[in-house]
């Protein structure tokens, strides 16, 4: 993508302007407000999500049709904690950016997920800020596939997902101060520590397999996919020459995507207008869609993209209608 | 970076009160809201926003950091009076002091403050060096410090076209201000001398007639983009503290002495 050392803010100016006009600031000030409440009925609802989901699998845990996609929705309740964290790390929880309940918020959600808030922080505002560079968005720099081969893409699918994302998030914390790096290694062994610990815990009261299905399964086998599926969403599929399409535009799903990703299919949205809690990006969505019919913004389904990524073999950050 | 001559101080009482009407409510808590997310461990203390004008971002930081004591300088006394009006009638002055005071400035208190914002300063600076030694001096070591400036438009016609979408309801004063730096910018490019004073092809208003300041903020951030980082490292000269910099291009200020 064109402009290396400058910012996405910088390149993407005027397509603010643009974005602006078309949604109009009377409205683009309602999306900015903040609803505590709502954000806390989503983190209960996840939470309550995985409490029946763990339930159900200690109720019966024999029979596959009930455990399975139990152990399914506790991987997309973890995974719901990085988007949860997300909006921490954009402040747009509480009335106050500021408040400091952020930060106590952001330590609770970021050690079910298995992070380092402080880590994740920085990790993702550098994304917002050098979006489009391969060289200082750390995201695509360390992160993304570097073999466009279908083996090693589909590694990202497995349990080699935690290596390969520490080691990337180890390479780019390379950048950071001391105090930071000292920051991130605590924190992340109190969140490899918890794991570590619901893991023993539950295996030596209840047994593998019961750990396995409550804790292993999902989190190993499950969220590597949901992750990764997401993530195809967001950076992949884009046309670098415009700094509108420096993410997909997702089509609009059944209920099901926005429920099961908290949004995060938004994500393109999301760039644009980062202080938009999630819970209004639809809204987002519904106003700019005129614009993106107008401009001639594309659609993609995760079905289509998941068949370019692996069937097609498409180079990620690149258009892959055109290639 | 090719620099911007800018030679104007914020002085005319109608300016003043133009930018201190306009509201610039989404920019500056923009500003605000990246402060926290650059720094989420700052929480209280001492902070000092450098070229703090009506004192809108001020009094926005007060208010989302109810630990936070304000100093705002600016070396506009106009600015000043807009921002203690402002100030007056509000739950947050015994928090906020503001002062005049010209940069660079000997009388600035020397690592005194737990952080630093500027916003939209750096443009009025002949020398583009005076924020970040003043951002230096002031700061305590570690100390966050946020800078942020305009983007501009890359040619006057772009400008032009931005102010008659955006600003086309506001006040003269504020078209024109907006549109000169454009046009000085342009100049220099060019090679020519000092910019003379450039009028809108917005709609002009009878003498006398105001526009209400509604809308105007959004206009403004639309003609000039905001929250622009180019870079972020230690000052230079010294890696006492943190800095988030939205430099983008600056000009010059008119020869006063100091403070």
């Amino acid at each position: 993508m064109s402009g290396e050392a400058r910012t996405y803010d910088t390149v993407a100016a005027e397509l603010r302007i643009e974005l602006k006009r078309a949604i109009g600031a009377e409205r683009l000030k309602a999306l900015h407000e903040r609803a505590p409440w709502r954000h806390a009925l989503v983190a209960g609802r996840q939470l309550v999500l995985g409490a029946l989901a763990a339930g159900a699998i200690l109720t019966w845990p024999e029979r596959p049709w009930i455990w399975v996609p139990a152990s399914i929705a506790i991987g997309f309740v973890v995974f719901s904690f990085t988007v949860l964290l997300h909006e921490v790390v954009h402040r747009v929880v509480f009335e106050r950016p500021a408040s400091p309940w952020h930060r106590v918020l952001g330590h609770l959600y970021a050690a079910p997920s298995g992070l380092s808030q402080s880590q994740f922080t920085r990790w993702h505002l550098d994304h917002h800020e050098w979006l489009g560079t391969p060289s200082r968005d750390p995201k695509r720099r360390e992160l993304t596939p570097k073999i466009v081969k279908r083996w090693y893409k589909a590694l990202y699918l497995t349990p080699a997902l935690f290596p390969i994302y520490f080691r990337a998030a180890r390479r780019a914390a390379g950048d950071y101060g001391p105090e930071l790096r000292h920051a991130i290694a605590r924190e992340r062994l109190v969140a490899i520590g918890l794991h570590l610990t619901i893991a023993a815990l539950l295996w030596w009261r209840l047994g593998f397999p019961m750990a396995a299905k409550l804790h292993l399964i999902p989190v190993f086998v499950v969220f590597p996919v949901v992750f990764t599926v997401n993530r195809l969403g967001q950076h992949y599929d884009v046309e670098p020459g415009d700094p509108a399409r420096w993410g997909t535009l997702m089509r609009k799903s059944p209920l099901t995507w926005d429920w099961l990703y908290l949004w995060s299919n938004y994500h393109l949205e999301h760039h644009y207008f980062p202080g938009v809690p999630f819970y209004r990006l639809t809204e987002l969505r519904a106003a700019l869609d005129p614009w993106f019919r107008e401009r001639g913004v594309p659609e993609r389904g995760y079905a289509e993209l998941l068949w370019s990524w692996l069937g097609r073999n498409r180079a990620p950050h690149t258009n892959w209608a055109s290639s | 970076m090719i620099r911007t001559p800018e030679p104007e101080l914020m002085t005319a009482e109608d300016q003043a009160r133009a930018y201190a009407e306009a509201d610039f409510s989404e920019p500056h808590e923009a500003f605000v809201r990246r402060f926290a997310e650059r720094f989420p461990g700052f929480s209280s203390g001492d902070v000092i926003d450098l070229g703090c004008g009506p004192a809108d971002v001020t009094t926005r930081f007060a208010r989302a950091y109810p630990g936070a004591r304000m100093l705002g300088v600016d070396g506009s006394a106009a600015m000043l009076a807009e921002g203690r009006k402002r100030l007056a009638s509000s739950e947050l002055a015994p928090r906020v002091t503001l002062r005049e005071l010209f940069l660079p400035c000997a009388t600035l208190p020397r690592e005194s403050f737990d952080a630093v914002i500027s916003n939209s300063l750096l443009h009025h600076l002949s020398d583009p060096v005076v924020i970040w030694q003043s951002a230096r001096a002031a700061a305590k070591p570690g100390a966050p410090i946020l800078v942020m400036d305009l983007m501009r438009p890359p040619d006057l016609p772009t400008a032009e076209r931005f102010v008659n979408l955006y600003v086309g309801d506001a006040p003269p004063v504020l078209q024109q201000g907006l549109l000169r730096v454009a046009d000085r910018r342009l100049r220099a490019r060019r090679g020519e001398g000092p910019a003379r004073r450039r009028r809108s092809r917005a709609p002009h208003r009878r003498a006398g007639e105001r526009s209400p300041p509604r809308g105007v903020g959004d206009a403004v951030t639309a003609c000039w983009s905001v929250g622009v980082t180019e870079a972020e490292g230690p000052l230079p000269g010294g890696p006492q503290a943190t800095a988030v910099i939205a430099c983008w291009s600056v000009g010059v200020t008119e020869e006063r002495d100091p403070c």
